[in-house]
């Protein structure tokens, strides 16, 4: 075991460059980016600092040359960044997506020259989605047919696609075999500077409603000529290098969500404590309004404990991520929105959608957030992937399965993670969900340590209640039949149902391993009745009761600083 | 009777939406709100009148425009006309959503025939349905609940606008990438939405005096002869939105039967051109 | 169906019992499945695919990695190959 000391202090000295930053008239000055926003201007200036910050280096591999050994710590530099920003953290932290199928192909030259046009500062994008077929990559029409010489030709169109017209190379999906099917795509790393002229063009950036500086556009192929080390991996091996390729970036994407979501409660928390109701106290002083923000609060523990956990199992329980990567993706983008909604819904009227945000930054995170549910795989296609695991899923917990190494490991943030192991990556995971499935034991451990600590009886309840909640639908999930095609919509509802069955798992995991044996219970108390009740399950008003404490935590937080699990986890015991 | 003909003159002057050579249509508006253009008011002006021609003629300018309703009085009335009016915004959001859906394949079928984006539709259609009864009964005046004489207030000031943008935030969901960009054929999508927002969460709204998210007799509301009167109880008892009165943080969706009806009925509707609210009144859209 | 176990599994028993699995979600007699046909030539693509896994999954209490069925597009060389990956896993 090694405390994760180097990590914190990359993270801290990032943090602290990025907020230097955001003096006037500097890169990521807010006033400037809003006017970048209104403009729908590319924030030139804020992705250039993050790459004299080092940012890139962690998009490579160590093995490679870079500094990627723990992905915690991209998804906390990220995270950071879209704090301050969404349209920075898109744009910037693209690169690690256009990179990712070369790291997985694991071919070493390869991979060592991508990795030094990175950190040298090249933009690198991803091209998977059609002007037609969105999210279904069976369907893709880019074609790839091999020419006389040994390259590649390269004929058609790629869509809605961040970066693809500033990414000096592009990742592209493309049909090299006629019938299609899963074995019929394979992706090539284009390098737009060795394409003859005019065999590609890059069609313009389409305005989005959010993200409103983000270079979204597309790149089409005129017979474009590649040569034969343009193939990542081999022919035909595209999609499968693809899907585990978003087992990883689906699940960094919480960290983009996290951030917006710290930034968006802290500007809600913030005009809440200094805007005075009609009676001329202040609004957060009305006990409604201090539910809402501390119901907002447990929302945002409870994707942050996702997010955490998730990341974490990249390395230690990386053959689930078929399933951890869905939850992540579906669970804590909708989260978020529904966080910001709330807040928006509560405090718009009051102004913080007018004079009481004068840079309009939460009506611009509440635009820019939208995207993360979007791209990437939206939340219908993760829970879709939920549904397709629904039989092995139900057959796992039922059985036990859990890979108790893997769980702790996953769940204990303070130890440095194993080192990722890319060939572990399963299309689908034959063990099951060690999180769920690891659940009665965690509920056991919890209320043996009841016995002997009188203020864990509550949350000893709730969790047994959880429990409870998490086998019954599991009972569901086994019981759903249905032909393909034809899902059933209430097999959505269930899927949701077991990504907040398993938030909630990641928030009882982290607490019995994650702080101390003594560390206070309140934010798992309020996370607990937070999932609890968007389960639909009942919850009594003097448990509800603890959202208010939580409340406190973000209304009393030092100024500047947000509510994370982090500290509650990783303070020394 | 009145009631239509005020509100079809409307309709008429302002002419198809989804015709792009309309100068009063999608197109065009969007094409003025991303040149920061400002709109001729006069062909929008709705004319003063009786509380209920005067909502359903600002429903037909919020089919098009929320904005251009205006920002209305403060008063009990006015709050339940500019809210109820909004209902116009979901109704073309749902027709966007659905020539999006059917125009689409997926997975090797049409996007519209997937169960569960359906079912998002009829529950956005069942929540305009179960918004429209409550804001027709508050701009009536009437009485509902004697015993209750805030219910309907708190249910047009606090419940109603929650109601609108979550079935408007489900929508943008079905229509993914195509809601978040701003051109082609279904970028009035995410103009309606915006001005929805701003419509009914900006600043310079009635603020409710109490925890708008505090339950009201919904159910009794809903179970009064002015409301069962106006459509069939079992369809609105499947509106999503009802959830948002309580605890609940999830909205099932419509199943069954009802959500069968529902869809039917939306489908019915959209091809006859006519209304999604209670009226069914006759619509210049185009197929 | 024929029954099936993991113990006595064999090519043929297992082509039997998929043949009959591809027919019921055809909806067609066993003897009408071809098993040197691709299964996309049926129609049945990848979700397909994915289902029938998942009842031979279900039924042998086993989980398969969906990249075997991929590679293995028609019943013949799919039941060939799943007898060799379960047999190496046993």
């Amino acid at each position: 075991m090694t405390v994760a000391a180097p990590t914190v202090g990359t993270v801290d000295r990032f943090t602290r460059h990025l907020h230097r930053l955001t003096g006037p008239g500097l890169a990521l000055d807010a006033g400037e980016l809003a006017a970048l926003d209104r403009a729908d201007a590319f924030p030139a200036d804020a992705c250039r600092a993050l790459d004299e910050a080092g940012l890139p280096r962690h998009y490579v591999p160590t093995e490679h040359g870079g500094a990627l050994d723990d992905f915690g710590v991209v998804m906390r530099l990220l995270r950071a960044v879209s704090r301050i920003d969404l349209t920075v953290a898109a744009a910037h932290g693209k690169t690690y997506l256009g990179a990712v199928s070369t790291w997985l192909a694991g071919a070493e030259e390869p991979a060592r020259r991508l990795a030094r046009r990175i950190t040298d500062g090249e933009v690198v994008s991803c091209a998977l989605t059609e002007r037609h077929h969105g999210s279904d990559l069976l369907a893709g029409e880019v074609v790839a047919r091999p020419a006389a010489d040994g390259g590649w030709l390269l004929d058609g169109e790629k869509w809605l696609i961040n970066n693809a017209t500033r990414a000096g190379l592009v990742t592209v999906l493309a049909r090299t075999d006629d019938a299609g099917g899963p074995r019929g795509f394979s992706l090539f790393l284009v390098d737009k500077a060795r394409l003859a002229p005019g065999t590609y063009t890059c069609p313009p950036k389409v305005p989005t409603y959010g993200i409103r500086g983000a270079d979204i556009s597309g790149i089409a192929l005129h017979g474009a000529r590649v040569p034969a080390d343009a193939l990542i991996g081999r022919p035909g091996q595209g999609v499968e290098i693809i899907v585990k390729a978003l087992h990883i970036t689906r699940t960094c994407c919480a960290a983009m969500s996290l951030g917006a979501g710290d930034h968006a409660l802290a500007l809600a928390a913030d005009f809440a404590a200094g805007h005075p109701a009609d009676d001329g106290t202040p609004l957060a002083r009305r006990p409604h309004v201090r539910r809402e923000l501390g119901e907002a609060t447990a929302g945002l523990l409870l994707a942050e404990a996702t997010g955490l956990v998730a990341v974490r199992a990249l390395h230690s329980l990386t053959g689930e991520m078929s399933v951890l990567s869905a939850v992540a993706k579906a669970y804590v983008p909708a989260q978020i929105d529904a966080l910001i909604a709330r807040l928006l819904h509560l405090l718009g009227p009051h102004g913080l959608l007018g004079p009481g945000d004068p840079h309009g930054q939460f009506a611009k995170a509440e635009r820019d957030h939208r995207i993360i549910g979007i791209f990437d795989g939206s939340s219908l296609v993760n829970r879709s992937a939920l549904i397709e695991q629904f039989p092995r899923l139900a057959r796992g917990y039922r059985k036990g399965r859990v890979d108790a190494a893997g769980l702790a490991e996953a769940t204990s943030p303070h130890i440095r993670p194993r080192p990722f192991a890319p060939a572990a990556l399963s299309l689908l995971s034959t063990t099951g969900n060690s999180l769920l499935a690891g659940l009665p034991d965690a509920v056991a451990e919890l209320r043996e340590r009841a016995r002997h600590r009188g203020d864990l009886a509550a949350p000893a309840a709730l969790a047994t209640r959880l429990l409870d909640a998490t086998g019954r639908l599991h009972e569901a999930m086994a019981a759903v039949r249905f032909p393909p095609r034809a899902v059933p919509a209430e097999a959505f509802d269930l899927a949701e149902r077991y990504e907040l069955c398993c938030a909630a798992a990641c928030a009882l995991h982290l607490w019995l391993r994650g702080g101390p044996a003594d560390g206070d219970v309140t934010w798992l108390r309020g996370c607990l009745v937070k999932a609890l009740t968007d389960l639909g399950e009942p919850v009594e008003d003097d448990e509800a009761a603890v959202l208010d404490d939580l409340a406190g935590l973000l209304l009393d937080r030092p100024s500047g600083s947000f509510v994370s699990l982090l500290d509650r986890l990783e303070s020394p015991s | 009777m009145n009631t239509l003909t005020a509100v079809e003159a409307l309709e008429q002057r302002l002419g198809d939406p989804f015709d792009p050579a309309n100068p009063h249509g999608f197109d065009a508006l969007l094409a003025a709100a991303e040149a920061h253009r400002p709109q001729d008011p006069e062909p929008w002006r709705v004319p003063s009148g009786a509380p209920e021609p005067v909502l359903h003629a600002l429903r037909a300018v919020c089919r098009r425009s929320p904005t251009l309703a205006g920002t209305p009085g403060t008063g009990a009335a006015d709050e339940a006309l500019a809210v109820g009016a909004c209902a116009g915004a979901l109704d073309s959001a749902l027709r966007i959503t659905l020539r999006h859906l059917r125009g689409r394949r997926l997975y090797g079928a049409a996007a519209a025939d997937l169960p569960v984006l359906r079912s998002v539709l009829s529950g956005a259609f069942a929540d305009l349905l179960l918004c429209d009864a409550l804001t027709t009964l508050a701009v009536r005046g009437t009485d509902a609940l004697p015993d209750r004489p805030d219910a309907t207030a708190h249910a047009v000031t606090a419940f109603v606008p929650r109601v609108l943008q979550g079935a408007l935030d489900r929508l943008s969901v079905v229509m993914g990438s195509r809601f978040y960009i701003r051109e082609g054929d279904h970028a009035s999508f995410q103009r309606l939405l915006h001005e929805t927002q701003r419509a009914l969460f900006g600043a310079g709204r009635r603020t409710p005096e109490r925890d708008p998210a505090a339950p009201f007799p919904l159910d009794a509301l809903l179970a009064a002869p002015a409301v069962t009167g106006l459509y069939d109880p079992a369809l609105l008892a499947a509106a999503p939105g009802r959830a948002l009165n309580g605890r609940a943080r999830r909205t099932p969706q419509p199943t069954g039967s009802a959500h069968e009806r529902l869809y039917a009925d939306l489908v019915d509707r959209h091809e006859a051109n006519l209304a999604l609210d209670l009226t069914r009144r006759p619509l210049p859209d185009r197929p | 169906m024929p029954d099936l176990a993991l113990d006595t599994l064999t090519a043929d028993s297992l082509r039997a019992w998929l043949v009959d699995c591809v027919a019921t979600h055809l909806d067609r007699p066993a003897e009408a499945v071809d098993t040197t046909a691709k299964l996309s030539d049926y129609g049945l693509d990848s979700l397909h695919v994915l289902a029938i896994a998942a009842e031979l999954e279900d039924h042998l209490d086993i989980s398969l990695d969906p990249t075997v069925m991929w590679d293995n597009p028609t019943l013949d060389s799919l039941s060939v190959a799943l007898v060799r990956e379960l047999s190496q896993n046993a």
